[in-house]
Formats: C-alpha cells, sequence, structure tokens
C-alpha cells in the first residue's frame, strides 16, 4: 500500500535509510518539491554472506590505547553520565 | 532480525574479539546490524581522548558505513526514554542516562541490543531484548 503523502521520506538519507529496512520495496520520496523513487538493485553481493565481524576486524585495532583501556575509558565516561537523585520539586 | 550494537560491541568487533567476530559473520543474510547515535557520540569522545584520534577516526567511519543504519535520536525516543526512567524510578532502580538512551533507540528500531553493559543485561527494561556476543578471549 502507498504511504500517505505527509508521511514520504522527506530526504534522500530518510528515504535511503527506509530502502535499506526493506530492500524489496521501492521507496517514494518528495525532496525539494521533486518526486523520487529509489530501489535496490540486485548485485554480485546478493546472496553472499556478509562476514560483518571479519570486515570490521580487517580494520584494525583501536591504536594508540589499549582494548582494556579504551574499554574501561568509555565505560568510565557512561558511569559518570550516571542518573543522580531527582530534584526534590 | 536487527541487531543494535552496543558501543562496547563495536569496540570488541573492531578489536577482533573472536566470539563477537564469530557470531557477526555468522547472521544471516536478511539479518540487519545498526547501532545507536548515541554509540557514535561515545565513540568520538573515546577517539578525542584518543593518542592517535585521525587513525582511529578514519577506522570509525569506516566501521559506521559498514552498518545497515545508524539509529537516530528521535522524538518518540525521546518519550520512550522518559517513559522508561520514569518506570524504572518508580521501581526503585537508577541507571546511567546513555545507558537509557541506547536502550530506547534500540526499542525505536525493534532490534535486539547486543551489549555487555550490566544494567542493560538485568532483563529489568521493559520489551527490551538483550544480547551478550562478548566472552573472554582465551
Amino acid at each position: 500500500m502507498a504511504r500517505p503523502e505527509k508521511e514520504r521520506p522527506q530526504t534522500l538519507d530518510e528515504a535511503v535509510a527506509q530502502l535499506k529496512r526493506d530492500p524489496s520495496h521501492p521507496v517514494r520520496a518528495r525532496v525539494d518539491n521533486l518526486d523520487v523513487e529509489l530501489r535496490a538493485l540486485a548485485t554480485a553481493e546478493a546472496g553472499k554472506p556478509r562476514k560483518l565481524g571479519s570486515r570490521m576486524a580487517a580494520l584494525g585495532p583501536w591504536r594508540g590505547e589499549s582494548p582494556d583501556e579504551i574499554l574501561r575509558f568509555l565505560r568510565e565516561a557512561r558511569a559518570a553520565g550516571g542518573s543522580a537523585e531527582p530534584p526534590k520539586v | 532480525m536487527t541487531y543494535l550494537l552496543d558501543t562496547n560491541h563495536l569496540a570488541h568487533a573492531r578489536n577482533g574479539v573472536p566470539s563477537v567476530v564469530q557470531r557477526l559473520d555468522a547472521l544471516a543474510e536478511d539479518d540487519r546490524v545498526v547501532t545507536s547515535i548515541i554509540a557514535v557520540a561515545e565513540l568520538m569522545y573515546g577517539i578525542e581522548y584518543s593518542g592517535r584520534r585521525d587513525e582511529n577516526l578514519r577506522a570509525f567511519e569506516e566501521q559506521l558505513r559498514l552498518l545497515d543504519e545508524v539509529v537516530p535520536f528521535t522524538d518518540n525516543t525521546a518519550r520512550t526514554f522518559g517513559t522508561m526512567k520514569g518506570e524504572l524510578r518508580r521501581k526503585g532502580k537508577l541507571k546511567a542516562d546513555i545507558d537509557l538512551l541506547i536502550a530506547a533507540t534500540a526499542l525505536e528500531a525493534s532490534a535486539v541490543l547486543v551489549t555487555d553493559d550490566e544494567a542493560l543485561l538485568a532483563g529489568d527494561i521493559a520489551g527490551l531484548t538483550v544480547e551478550n556476543w562478548y566472552s573472554v578471549p582465551a
């Protein structure tokens, strides 16, 4: 079913994100008063395992700090932004 | 299925932690792998802290391109965050706001949250499915 006009993506980025969520259906968008349609084309990559983990690992480890050091830094930074007691109202 | 990688799992994947790499490699063709804009913010902070900022920034941008989406923080996410925090507060549970912001984006994306953050693995956030793919390398 076609989307109502007001729910159509308004930018190409939104349209691409919607297409990625469901590549089997073309996405119609209205961008700067221009009606466009995006569709995913079958490629040689289709059907191949993405091996996403190997591709991320191939980028190489974090540089400059050890894995333990950067994870500790991120963990501590997250904890430091923690919820305090809410103010009395 | 959509899997939303928390900050720690993005780092584990970069660092080649076998349990995380194998799990990502084994995903089905139609599985989607995303992260939260909040995790991007955290890792950008880590990159600014790093002694090798530019190299880590380049690699991070490459890693983001491998994902299906960076889930944005929307009006709905903001409302989900507030409701979730209020419900937890009524139960006497306090969690870091960033934990709840990431949980809210996972709910927004109808995604399984993949994390090793103990606060998120506690199982006390309504409607949130959580998995931990990290195990300490031998």
